[in-house]
């Protein structure tokens, strides 16, 4: 028996095995990263998510099938990364995964609870204390001189978005397992 | 040595492919899946990842375009083709890849 989840690949609605949404996940965030830095990124994956929905399409066929991790592979293995090379297992994407390891752990701004620019809610988030204590600090850092006030604008500057539910898992030091994924996903976007 | 060589192909094909593109979407308009499916047929490329960036990155340049068009199972898909500025760029690349097969054929003889 095996738990499946829905979730919205391209414009496509698919039921998904979830160690197959866990898999498709670490792919599209190892292929985001293997991108160079551009504006056009947000198209790109785009247009990626829209032709895996139409891969699994094909292999689903109709209604009720489920997409299993043997699609995802399948596709995975069409695609592969950006510069023509495959994408491989082990890889930085998987250090957090294999048992013993310690999952990764990075700063990154938590905007689903920001009030300004998220630097506080991803502190907060990063050492699991209480966002009001980190506000309340900084507020006084900015009583004391104008130190707080650099602080928070250079981490909001040098620090990148927790974008996907992977980066969210990271910003938490969480290994990037399905049931924690999940707890990030609103939209599959 | 194997993986040599293969390498050099890996690095001509790459050098290639923008060319590629322009020179099938100047036969006819394509979907993007089409596109992989040809240069797969000829071995240009293993997997289509690399398409997609170069794919938008020729839209932003302005050589192609796109539109929406409804496709008989699943939403619509988008259907490039060239622009006057892609023709444009692919005519100087004709004479660019012209020019390298001179060259080599006189480096050999």
């Amino acid at each position: 028996m095996k738990k499946t989840i829905s979730a919205a690949i391209g414009s496509t609605n698919f039921i998904i095995d979830e160690d197959a949404y866990a898999r498709l996940d670490a792919y599209l965030s190892a292929f985001r990263a293997h991108l160079s830095a551009s504006p056009d990124n947000g198209e790109v994956m785009n247009d990626l998510e829209n032709r895996i929905a139409e891969l699994l399409s094909a292999s689903v066929k109709g209604e009720g099938r489920a997409v299993n991790i043997d699609m995802i592979e399948d596709v995975i293995g069409r695609i592969g990364m950006p510069d023509g090379s495959p994408y491989t297992e082990g890889g930085q994407q998987n250090a957090g995964r294999a048992a013993g390891d310690p999952a990764t752990h990075k700063f990154y701004r938590d905007m689903d609870h920001r009030s300004l620019g998220g630097v506080c809610s991803g502190i907060a988030a990063y050492f699991n204390i209480d966002v009001t204590l980190v506000r309340v600090l900084f507020v006084i850092l900015l009583l004391c001189g104008s130190c707080g006030f650099w602080i928070y604008m250079v981490l909001w500057i040098i620090a990148p978005k927790a974008n996907t539910p992977t980066e969210k898992c990271q910003l938490r030091g969480l290994e990037p397992t399905y049931e924690n994924l999940s707890k990030f996903t609103t939209t599959n976007k | 040595m194997e993986t040599i060589s293969e390498n050099v192909r890996a690095q001509m094909r790459k050098g290639v492919l923008e060319y590629c593109i322009l020179c099938l979407l100047a036969k006819e308009d394509a979907y993007a899946s089409s596109i992989i499916a040809r240069l797969k047929d000829v071995n240009m490329i293993v997997v289509e990842g690399t398409l997609y960036p170069l794919l938008i990155r020729q839209k932003n340049q302005g050589l192609l375009t796109y539109r929406w068009e409804e496709s008989p199972q699943g939403p619509p898909r988008k259907y490039y083709s060239i622009t006057d500025k892609g023709r444009e760029q692919l005519a100087q690349m004709d004479e660019a890849w012209k020019d390298i097969i001179n060259t080599i054929e006189q480096i050999k003889n």
